[in-house]
């Protein structure tokens, strides 16, 4: 038996929740009817939700992007999978911004998740003035995101800005830090300001951590380094599991914070936006609603739908070589 | 629980989520039809009571304020507003839905004649007694559209304000202030004198002399100078442009030329406030390719300085003197908008009525009505120059062609990316043309496509 499969378990799975099922059934005939209504009841709010939230527009997307449709006229038409062959061999700004969007996933989620986890290391030891380390470093996570923005654009400002000014001490002037090519590494820095979000669930998970095993190690000789790389990590590797899928999906769709950090006062023309910061979705919010593209959008909308499914898929896959599930304890 | 019973249990627990899924498929397809019904069953009451019409406007706020509205349902007991907020994606989605505002704020568009979203609108002209055919000035053409070409034909929309967007805003302290001679503000400049105005203002330390106003689109600018220059660029059926000319590469050497001087925002170094009129209007710009409109934000009490000496000069040239307007921003009237002669009686009186007058007076853009002209601001020295100097660009003012099959957002974004790329020098103007006209060709065929 691998070591995974010595520590996982689901709970529903374990012997003592098939004997609980079991008892159920031998329970009255009315209780059982009553216990399947409970469920219906319960799960009903989301199951519609679901439907007409989620899967209606997922299929109407699928119909949309089978046609030529420019999101208002009736000059439309069924065209089949042509604009899938457009993405796939003619569409080279769409690629680079696929990729771009892969990189910048692949630079921020790694460093948000450790980050988060470094502070939370950090915030956890018996240091003074902790409570208000965490609460400053949990507030960025907070803020609303239009104000995020918008400090970050003063930040940049090339004239006045604090990191202009700093990078200024340095020799480096006039520099407009919001246009290409800076204008991702800016974003790649408005986003690493949030990770207070991620140090908040790991800390949760930290303090899970019994005490008992640090001080084992230690005994043991263990270095401070090995009993986080060998120990911790393993431990709450389930949320940082969590925080990777979570991350990476929250990456890939991002849309609001490019078109907020651009140089421009028309927010709603994601034309403006640097190409260095084009994103995936900025590229497709261009087709819907400066190319009023609708057809072509949603294609590219649901190849990047697969596109994420995969990913998570492999991630899923991965983590059965990475991410250790405690086993339940009564 | 025996086996039956378990199966049972699952084909029962199949059945509710296939219900729900169907049931919820259902709602969600029946939406638009209800909506539809929903206002079809308005339509009927308000037949059958007239005074139960309400017509949906989506238009700004600050032109069309809460006092307006009060104001024209007072003098419209008949006719209750719904006022919303413009928003395209909106637009976009109650388009699709079939249940469009009756009267929306927008930009002229061949895309948008063509698309056969609007509605003409030459009958209830006709009829009108406050909007007469004969006082709409000719800017109003930006409006028409033959089923070709936008200029001609019927009329689809009125403008609310406009201006010769590419006249300029000078302010005559910061020319005296560096020794620098100003430009003329009778005789258009052409663009290197202006460009070369713009230098020795910076050789002087005026770090914005000369300021485009880059982030509202450069297409418009391009365009203006290659047909300045005897040149064309789309071809008769407006399905295709050839740019691979010595005027295009022309006006993007000039456009590189700007960028690379460093006298004013473009995309690789925009204002931070995204517009000139912050900056000018403090006094820390020299040159601002506004036009009229620019006017109306000097009478601000911080801009009395500016605004003594600033003058409106005409349009840099190139040859054929050519002065363009970008905007021509009206209202319009929706296809399947089911109040039309309500929204008609709101269009009057947002392009003819009390917020007309007020309109012109502010000097926030000329009018679209000749007879409004008389109540345009003349106060103040600059006021009473820069109608002059408006009246005297009237023979050469017109609107740039048009294609139906591609958005002037899209032209912009293309030859900005264009710009970048000859700016930071990783292009030249002659391998700018050529990408532009692939990407606009590109765009312009899809469009068709769409339009059949």
């Amino acid at each position: 038996m691998s070591r995974h499969r010595r520590l996982a378990t689901v709970a529903g799975h374990s012997p003592r929740d098939r004997g609980r099922r079991l008892r159920v059934a031998k329970g009255p005939r009315r209780w059982q009817r009553r216990q399947g209504r409970t469920f219906y009841v319960f799960v009903a709010p989301w199951v519609i939700g679901f439907v007409i939230l989620t899967l209606a527009p997922i299929i109407y997307a699928f119909g949309v992007s089978l046609t030529n449709y420019d999101g208002s006229s009736s000059f439309w038409r069924f065209i089949g999978f042509r604009n899938y062959v457009e993405f796939f061999t003619k569409d080279t700004d769409g690629w680079a911004s696929l990729l771009r969007t892969l990189g910048y996933a692949a630079i921020v989620v790694p460093l948000s998740v450790a980050g988060g986890l470094a502070l939370a290391i950090l915030v956890n030891q018996r240091i003074r003035a902790r409570g208000a380390l965490r609460a400053l470093f949990f507030l960025p996570s907070v803020v609303p995101v239009v104000a995020t923005a918008i400090t970050f654009r003063l930040i940049f400002n090339r004239d006045a800005g604090l990191f202009s000014g700093l990078m200024g001490l340095f020799g480096v002037h006039d520099v407009t830090w919001l246009s290409d090519p800076w204008a991702f590494y800016a974003l790649v820095v408005m986003t690493l300001w949030g990770l207070g979000g991620g140090m908040i669930i790991s800390l949760a998970a930290l303090q899970d951590v019994p005490s008992e095993l640090e001080e084992a190690a230690r005994l043991d000789g263990a270095s401070r380094w090995r009993y986080i790389r060998s120990i911790l990590v393993p431990l709450i590797s389930p949320v940082l599991y969590f925080q990777v899928v979570t991350g990476i999906i929250a990456a890939l769709q991002m849309l609001v914070q490019p078109l907020l950090l651009a140089e421009t006062n028309r927010i709603a023309s994601s034309a403006q936006v640097p190409t260095s910061s084009t994103l995936f979705m900025v590229k497709v919010y261009n087709e819907f609603f400066i190319s009023n593209r609708f057809g072509y959008g949603s294609a590219m909308l649901w190849i990047f739908f697969l596109v994420i499914l995969i990913l998570t898929l492999l991630l899923q896959r991965l983590s059965r070589r990475f991410v250790f599930y405690q086993v339940g304890g009564d | 629980m025996s086996a039956v019973s378990v199966r049972h249990a699952v084909a029962n627990r199949r059945t509710f989520v296939a219900a729900l899924t169907i049931g919820g498929l259902l709602m969600t397809g029946c939406s638009a039809n209800s909506t539809t019904s929903t206002s079809a069953s308005n339509a009927t009451q308000s037949a059958a009571s007239k005074e139960a019409t309400t017509v949906t406007v989506m238009y700004a706020g600050n032109e069309f304020s809460k006092k307006d509205i009060a104001a024209f349902e007072q003098a419209n007991p008949t006719i209750k507003v719904n006022f919303i907020e413009f928003d395209q994606t909106r637009l976009n989605a109650m388009l699709t839905a079939g249940d469009p505002p009756d009267l929306v704020r927008g930009n002229p568009s061949a895309n948008l004649f063509a698309r056969g979203l609007a509605t003409p609108l030459d009958d209830f002209v006709k009829n009108s007694t406050v909007i007469k055919a004969d006082d709409l000035e000719s800017v109003n053409d930006a409006w028409r559209y033959d089923g070709k070409v936008r200029g001609q034909g019927k009329l689809y929309g009125i403008v609310k304000d406009w201006s010769p967007d590419l006249t300029i805003w000078q302010n005559q302290g910061v020319f005296d202030k560096a020794g620098v001679k100003p430009l003329s503000t009778t005789t258009p400049s052409t663009w290197e004198d202006v460009l070369a105005a713009g230098k020795a203002l910076k050789d002087k330390g005026v770090k914005n002399s000369f300021g485009i106003e880059w982030q509202w689109g450069v297409a418009s600018l391009l365009q203006t100078q290659i047909l300045q220059q005897g040149g064309t660029y789309y071809n008769a059926d407006l399905t295709s442009v050839n740019l691979q000319t010595p005027e295009a590469i022309k006006s993007i050497q000039f456009l590189t030329d700007y960028g690379k001087a460093g006298v004013g925002p473009t995309s690789l170094a925009p204002l931070a406030d995204g517009m000139n009129l912050p900056v000018f209007a403090k006094g820390d710009m020299a040159m601002s390719m506004d036009g009229y409109w620019f006017g109306g934000g000097l009478q601000a009490q911080e801009a009395a300085a500016v605004a003594a000496g600033a003058s409106l000069v005409p349009a840099p040239s190139w040859g054929k003197r050519i002065s363009t307007v970008i905007g021509g921003v009206g209202a319009w009237i929706p296809e399947k908008a089911k109040h039309k002669e309500a929204a008609w009686k709101v269009m009057e009186y947002l392009m003819a009525g009390p917020p007309a007058v007020e309109r012109a007076k502010s000097g926030w853009g000329l009018p679209a009505m000749k007879s409004l002209w008389a109540q345009l601001p003349a106060a103040a020295p600059y006021q009473k120059q820069a109608i002059e100097a408006a009246k005297a660009e009237l023979p050469y003012v017109t609107f740039l062609p048009d294609s139906p099959f591609i958005s002037g957002d899209e032209w912009n974004k293309i030859v900005d990316e264009a710009l970048k790329a000859t700016i930071n020098g990783s292009s030249t103007p002659a391998e700018a043309v050529k990408t532009i006209e692939a990407k606009v060709n590109d765009a312009l065929a899809k469009g068709k496509d769409q339009l059949g």
